[in-house]
This record gives C-alpha cells, structure tokens and sequence, in this order.
C-alpha cells in the first residue's frame, strides 16, 4: 500500500520540483520545440530572417544522396559495432573474471583506452596509422596495411572502426566484471559438483544472471553506433570525400560549414526518430526476457 | 524559520557573483577576445600581444585559435556570440555571408584601415560598396621546389605546362617523389580546385553564368578537363595520397621526400619549422596550352572586428588593429610568415616567395575566385573535391560544381 501524503506535504513535494522542471523546459524542451521550427525552414544558421517551408526539409532528405549515404554508413558501422564490442566484453570479463596471474594489471590495461581524451586517441591513430601500419604491411607483405588505411574509401571503415573497438570496448568489460560478481557462488559449486561442464555453466547459469548487464550493454552499444561523431571528427572528419560521413558527421556539416541549418535541424529529427524506435524496440525484448529469466 | 539564513546565503552567492561579474570591466582592465583562425602564425601572435599589452596596459588581448575555426565561429554566430575581433579571409562566402549579415563592424573608409594598401582594399570591397575587413597580408599559391635536389639531378624550371608534365616523367623515371599531395586535408583540395578555374578557364564568367541559370557545369568542356587533370596529376603524387594530411606532407616535402609540393605561401613558417635548413622557392603553376600564366592572390590575414554594443571593446579592438598594422609590426609579421604585406611601407624580403610575389605585383595575378561561390560553398568544395580523388567520378564532381557555384534549381 503505498503512503498517502497530507496536502500540505503535497504542495511542498509539487514546490519542489517546479526548479527542475523550469529547468528541464528551458534547456530541454523549448531547444527541441526550436529545433522543430528550424527544420521547417530555409535558416542558413546565421541569418537574421527566415522562411517557413514546412515539410520541405524532410522531402529532401531522401532525395539526397550523401543522406542515404550517411544512413547506410551509420547503420552498417553501429551494427559492426554492436556485434564485436559486445562478443569482445563478453569474452574479456570471462577471462579477466577467472583466477589468472596478473588480473588486476589486465584489468587496468583494459580500461585504460577508456580514460584517454579522445582528441589524443584521434591525433595518435593518425600517426600509427600514417607511420606504423603501412611498415609493418611493407615488412609483412600485407597488401591493405601497406597504405594509410583512412585514406582508401576500402579500408577506411574498418580503420574506423578498429579505433572505436579499441575505445569502447572497455566500459562494456567492466560492466559484464560487475555482473559476474552477482552470480551466486553456490549455484556454479553445484554446477561442478553435479558434473556440468563450463559451456553448461555459462548457458544455464552465468548468462542468465548476465541478462540485465547484457541489455545494457546492447543499449549503450547501439547508441553510440548510431550517434557515432567525435571518433570520426578526430580522425578523418567524414572523409575521404564522404566515405565515413555518419549521420552525426552529417548533420554537423550541413549545419555548421554548409550554411543549411534548416536543412541539418531536420536530419538531427530524423536521427531522433530512428533512435527512439530502435530503443523502443530494444527496451521492450529485453524487459520481456528478463521477467522470464530472472 | 531555517530557510531563511540558507535564503540569505543563496542571495549573498547570487549576488556576490554578479557583482564580480560586473567588477571585472571597471578595473579599468579591458579584455579582449582574439579569435584568430590562421595556426600558422599563433606563435607570433602570442609575441606581439605581449608586446601590445606591454605598450597599452589598460588592455588584455586573449588569443583564441581552435580546430576547425570555421565551424566553431559559424555555431558562435549563429548563437549570436561574435568575438571581439578575429581573423578571416575576405574571400571565402563564410566571411560574405556574415558580413552582409551584419555580425562585423563596418570599416568602410575607417581610419583603422587608413595603413593598408588601397587596392588590396578595393579587391576586397563586397558589393554593396563596403568593407569589413584590414588586410594585413596577402598570399598566392604554386609550387615549392626543394632547390638542392633540382641542383643535384639537373632539373629546369618548367615554363608551360608541358614542361611541367616532363619534368614530373623525368623525376618519377629516376625513381623519385615529383609532388606530394595532402589530400587527406579536404580544404588543400579545394584550394587546387579554385586556382585551376581560373588558371585554365575563365571560372569568373563561367560562375557567375551558372548562378544566372543561364549555364550547366556538366555541360562545360573546360570544367571537364579541369577535373580531368586534378585526376591526371595524382599519378606524380605518393600512393594513396588520401591518406596523408596538409601536416604530413608538409613535413615529408620539409625533409626531402619530394621534389616539389602544390602548396600556398602560407606553408613556408610550418616547412621552416619542420626543416630549418631547407633549401627551397616557388615557381607559379603553368597553365595549359593557349593561356596565360599567373598567379592567384587573396588576402591571407584579415582582421575583422566584432559588431558590438560594448564601446569599450570595440575601441580596444580598434587599437589593436591598429598596432597590427602599424609599419613596424606589420614588417615583423611579414618577416616571420613569409608572406607580402598588405601594409604600406613595408618591405618584402622572403627570397622563397619572391618570384611568385613579383608576378603579383606585375598584375599577372588573378583574385582567389571562391568569394563568388554560393554560400556554404567553400564546404562543399572540400568535401566534393576530395570526393572526386577517391572515386574518379568527374560526372558526378561537375553535378556537384553547380551546387557549389549556386546554380539555381
């Protein structure tokens, strides 16, 4: 039964959150009712006047090309992304979770990309993979490492992505550490005692404890997929040509170096949209195997 | 009755706050913001600002210089948060378009403009007959040629375009680097892309046409070719020059790794850093056959003050510019960058530029054509020149010309 309150308690609970939600409206809302009237304009970003087109921004965006473009490279890097950041935790935190020689200096050492300001992470890929890769492809005779990959529209993506892996790998390992602590040690003692092997054990123990720390994993994954920008900024900022244009890259082009504001505002709702249904999406599979497994 | 106490600290911090808020300007100290997008020359200007500061103590002057300066002043503007003062280029429509907007403060036939040379002015003027700009210096671009190496192995200076196409087989039989290409630095893209529209074709009157809607990108036979050799010079170039960057190459030509480098005069203090005893100069970019060769000019630092309410600031501004331009310091900057000024009174003494800036000042020059691109058209040119080394693709690269010339649709 929950607690009723007195009025008087009421008004007092209601009084404070009125600066928090003055808050939340101004910083939040009132930017997003803008933005909406933006993207149905002709705004440069700069000019004092503007024009109401209505829904011609978003008319357009189909019919251009480097939009599609975008859409395909985002979705195909944040699918990419999904799969092998979250095997890779997944395999790390076992390994890094069972009784090895140095595992706390593993642990750190996994940790570390994580911790560095991406501005450096960008700026020193740009000279690993300047100098050292296309050396070492020379030295083995590797035919992609032997030029800079970021500048060969075969290559590009996956350089890209290497360096996400790398960078984002970490905070998904450390998540899946922390759920294993929460599988109960009496339950993998019986395991053992009652003869089931380790892939057992995995399946029918460990990942069933593993279930929320897996769905957010999957949610944090797919998002910074998607929203991918500042990896792509630092390091090749959307080229060669328009290669690695994300939508993020996108949307900050058109905004900020191609004078069509209006025209960025409404790929940034589209970009909302299709975020808001795959988390939909998302959130309700994953809610509906945890009730059952847990 | 607590809450009033805990009420009373709020306000005193609230207020205490504001008041050193306003305090700050009263001091008598006036500070301003120097949004300064040329990274060639940041080091100088912390050596001047501290010498100004020295001569004008009521006044401090904050050097900011960011990456990607272009768009962080376009989302500041748009913000309507324009700095005191800054930098920029007369030519680029980014600098157009918020002029005649209005964010920058009207020097037409101001007084800080009174030292700068009176045709560089006029070429800078917009359209509607004014001017918010003081050219400090100017720039031109062509080829740098590593002068020991052209002694060693006997090299000529080439005269036509053939020569240069000769020049660049010979080096390349020898087993040799001829050019290297930034091209992973998308804005050294559209800068060959703008010298070659007006070296090779009449790019004015073509632009200017398209914008009209009265002609095609696609369809001109002059554009075509232009692309055509933007392609065919590649091969003289290092493999895979998408994946080197403006820095890289300037370093790599720096330390000998190619005979000669497509670059602007605003490369000289970074090769002089990287390679302080480089032996090097300039020859201008032949044109094709049945065309004059010249060269292209446009200012390289442009001061540029803020439209502001504050009085303070903007007379702080002025100051500045004015210091800048001063005979004195003008010539220190010029010494220093390499570039000819755009200051009466000052001498050029960089041997590297100088046979490109003597064409210069011959008038067998040509203003930096971009200033009548379409606005947002600078990005565009980058992102689509870039587009056109990756994949080849000229019909698609001259589609894209008429969106970066403003043709109507």
């Amino acid at each position: 039964m929950p607690r009723t309150y007195s009025k008087a308690e009421n008004r007092t609970y209601v009084l404070y959150t009125i600066p928090t939600l003055l808050l939340y409206g101004l910083l939040f809302i009132f930017p997003l009712i803008l933005g909406v009237y933006y993207s149905m304009t002709d705004w440069n970003g700069i000019s004092q006047a503007q024009n109401f087109i209505g829904l011609e921004n978003y008319r357009n965006l189909f019919s251009d090309k480097r939009v599609v473009n975008s859409l395909v490279f985002s979705f195909k890097y944040a699918v990419s992304l999904v799969l092998i950041v979250n095997f890779l935790a997944i395999a790390l935190g076992l390994m890094m979770d069972s009784k090895i020689k140095f595992q706390n200096t593993f642990r750190s050492l996994y940790f570390f990309p994580a911790i560095i300001s991406l501005v450096v992470v960008g700026l020193v890929f740009d000279q690993i993979f300047y100098h050292v890769f296309p050396r070492f492809g020379e030295f083995f005779d590797i035919e992609i490492f032997k030029t800079n990959m970021l500048g060969n529209r075969d290559t590009v993506f996956w350089a890209v992505l290497f360096v996400s892996i790398w960078r984002e790998t970490a905070v998904p390992t450390v998540l899946i550490l922390a759920g294993l602590q929460t599988v109960p040690v009496e339950y993998i003692e019986a395991a053992v005692l009652d003869g089931a092997s380790y892939v057992t054990r995995l399946r029918k123990i460990i990942f069933p404890f593993l279930v929320p720390v897996l769905s957010m994993n999957l949610v944090l994954t797919v998002k910074s997929g998607i929203m991918v920008f500042d990896v792509i900024k630092a390091m090749t900022g959307g080229g060669p040509g328009m290669t690695t244009e994300s939508i993020g890259i996108l949307i900050y082009k058109k905004g900020f170096q191609e004078y069509q504001f209006g025209m960025a505002s409404s790929l940034s709702f589209l970009l909302l949209a299709i975020i808001a249904v795959i988390s939909f999406v998302q959130i309700y599979a994953l809610k509906k195997k945890e009730v059952g497994q847990l | 009755m607590r809450k009033i106490p805990v009420l009373l600290c709020l306000f005193l911090m609230l207020a205490s706050g504001l008041w050193a808020a306003g305090t700050a300007e009263d001091s008598g100290t006036v500070t301003i913001e120097f949004f300064q997008q040329k990274r060639e020359v940041v080091d100088l200007f912390d050596e001047l600002i501290a010498d100004f500061e020295a001569k004008n103590p009521g006044i401090k002057v904050e050097q900011v210089h960011v990456a990607d300066s272009g768009q962080v002043l376009m989302s500041r503007l748009a913000s309507n948060d324009v700095p005191d003062l800054l930098t920029h280029w007369p030519n680029n429509t980014d600098y157009i378009t918020a002029s005649l907007e209005g964010y920058f403060l009207d020097l037409t036939d101001s007084p800080v403009a009174e030292n700068a040379i009176q045709n560089i002015i006029e070429s800078i003027t917009l359209e509607n007959g004014k001017n918010y700009c003081v050219p400090v210096s100017i720039n031109t671009q062509g080829i740098f040629y590593n002068k020991a190496l052209f002694e060693e192995y006997g090299l000529e200076i080439p005269k036509t375009w053939d020569e240069f196409v000769a020049l660049c087989r010979e080096i390349k039989g020898m087993g040799k680097l001829p050019l290297i290409f930034p091209d992973g630095t998308a804005w050294t893209l559209s800068q060959q892309l703008r010298m070659l529209l007006a070296l090779d074709l009449d790019g004015y009157s073509l632009i200017r046409d398209v914008k009209a809607g009265k002609a095609d990108a696609r369809d001109n036979q002059d554009l075509r070719a232009m692309a055509e050799k933007l392609l065919f010079l590649r091969q003289f170039g290092q493999k895979n020059s998408l994946g080197t960057s403006y820095e890289q190459a300037t370093f790599e030509f720096a330390t000998g790794k190619s005979f000669m480098f497509w670059q602007g005069i605003w490369a000289i203090p970074s090769i002089n850093k990287a390679n302080p005893d480089l032996s090097y100069s300039m020859f201008p970019l032949p044109a094709k056959a049945g065309r004059e060769t010249r060269v292209e000019y446009g200012v390289d630092l442009g001061l540029v003050i803020g439209n502001k309410k504050d009085a303070a600031k903007v007379e702080a501004a002025k100051k500045f510019v004015s210091y800048i331009t001063s005979t004195e310091v003008a010539q220190r900057y010029a010494d220093v960058d390499g570039s000819p000024s755009a200051i009466q009174g000052v001498k050029f003494n960089s041997d590297i530029s100088a046979p490109l800036v003597d064409m210069v000042q011959q008038s067998k020059s040509f203003r930096n054509i971009r200033y009548l691109y379409a606005p947002g058209g600078n990005g565009r040119a980058d992102t689509g020149t870039q587009q056109l080394i990756l994949d080849s693709d000229v019909d698609a690269f001259l589609a894209e010309l008429n969106y970066i010339f403003g043709k109507p649709e």
